[in-house]
């Protein structure tokens, strides 16, 4: 018993590497009103970067646009209503049920090469992107990379990579919001 | 019991693997630039063994035990791969990603799916080689990177793992450079995932040679 607490004691102390990063500047360029891309994170976990990202680019003031909540054209949306009314033996019983179906893309079901048009048209400047990848390999980490870049020509405005180590009692999940906040902290600035 | 701890850090060092190295080749006339590019996933050959594509081929532990093996390797090399070289300066289209028919979204009663065509191919990943490159060519993207793994028998009763990521241009169909790291498959999560990420330094290498090494926060 006291061997294994001073198994976790010890694993609780190694210090792990410190976080490494990348940055990359491109064309200088304003960027107000972006989009983002849903992050892309192989075999993680990426469930909430998305939202991480946008919040944390709204707080600084950027403008974001949101595909999903998009129509890419007029969606067809059915109605049905049904309700009922019965009486047995004096005794009246009635309800019914409403069901909503709405049918059509959404501008993120749509690729991104075909929307510059529609990028354009929203007044929409850069767009962001979020990957993560799990290094697999002793010590696990993690790697996070935020990259902007124009809408118009896809030229690079900024991107900026990092990597940290995941510990001992640290999940994949958590390693990978991690490392998205330390990329973020150094674009968009 | 002192002779055991120096033998153990021996064979400790001994185990451990060296880097691969990535070899580049830049073909005549063709300057590596970085720009936007449509990005295949991961194919795998293999010259070995059949079933050697897939990580549960090499001899996985029983259903239930140990970790959950994906289905390709491509899973184990395209998200470190993807990631060096968009820090390299390359914007993907993924087509894997690209469907070839937009999917109909189904809100239903607040529950939402999407309803796609089942049968035949569904993305342009899936296509033929010319096909693709006719996607490329009318959305105006100049190149398609195409990553390769080769599953080649080694000494020993071993495997090596060949990957090998051409950008190839789309008007001529020759590739503008090649990156090729070899390894023996010694893991198959952390070989696969070592490969992309000698190949993706051997891409930053040329690109951007300021970004192969980080700078500790």
């Amino acid at each position: 018993m006291r061997w294994l607490l001073a198994v976790a004691l010890a694993a609780c102390t190694v210090e792990k590497m410190p976080p490494i990063a990348m940055v990359r500047n491109g064309a200088a360029v304003a960027v107000r009103r972006v989009v983002l891309l849903p992050p892309e994170c192989g075999t993680l976990l990426c469930k909430g970067l998305d939202q991480l990202v946008a919040g944390e680019l709204a707080f600084r003031g950027y403008e974001i646009v949101e595909l999903d909540r998009l129509a890419a054209i007029e969606r067809k949306r059915t109605e049905v209503q049904v309700t009922w009314r019965t009486q047995t033996n004096g005794v009246a019983a009635s309800g019914g049920n409403r069901t909503v179906e709405v049918r059509g893309p959404m501008l993120s079901d749509v690729d991104i090469w075909t929307l510059r048009a529609e990028l354009k048209a929203m007044g929409v400047d850069s767009i962001v992107r979020v990957r993560t990848a799990q290094v697999f390999a002793k010590p696990a980490r993690v790697v996070a990379l935020v990259r902007v870049t124009r809408a118009g020509d896809a030229t690079l405005v900024a991107s900026a990579l990092c990597e940290l180590e995941v510990g001992t009692f640290d999940t994949y999940q958590e390693a990978a919001e991690r490392s998205t906040r330390c990329a973020l902290a150094q674009v968009l600035r | 019991m002192t002779r055991v701890v120096p033998l153990s850090a021996i064979l400790w060092v001994a185990c451990v693997q060296q880097a691969p190295h990535a070899t580049v080749v830049v073909h005549a006339d063709r300057q590596p630039a970085s720009h936007a590019v449509l990005v295949l996933p991961t194919a795998c050959i293999t010259l070995a063994s059949l079933g050697l594509c897939s990580p549960a081929g090499y001899g996985a532990s029983s259903p239930g035990v140990g970790p959950v093996l994906a289905t390709s390797f491509a899973d184990y090399i395209d998200p470190a791969l993807r990631l060096k070289l968009e820090l390299a300066g390359f914007t993907l289209a993924e087509a894997a990603a690209m469907r070839l028919t937009t999917a109909d979204r189904v809100d239903l009663d607040g529950e939402r799916r999407v309803a796609e065509a089942t049968a035949g191919p569904q993305t342009v990943a899936e296509l033929p080689i010319d096909d693709v490159r006719a996607v490329a060519s009318s959305l105006a993207l100049a190149s398609i990177l195409v990553p390769r793994l080769t599953i080649h028998p080694a000494e020993h009763g071993q495997v090596r793992g060949e990957l090998v990521v051409a950008l190839v241009d789309v008007a001529t169909n020759q590739p503008r450079w090649t990156v090729t790291c070899t390894e023996i498959m010694y893991d198959v999560t952390e070989t696969p995932n070592r490969l992309a990420n000698c190949a993706g330094n051997g891409v930053l290498a040329v690109l951007a040679p300021e970004n192969l090494i980080g700078r500790a926060l």
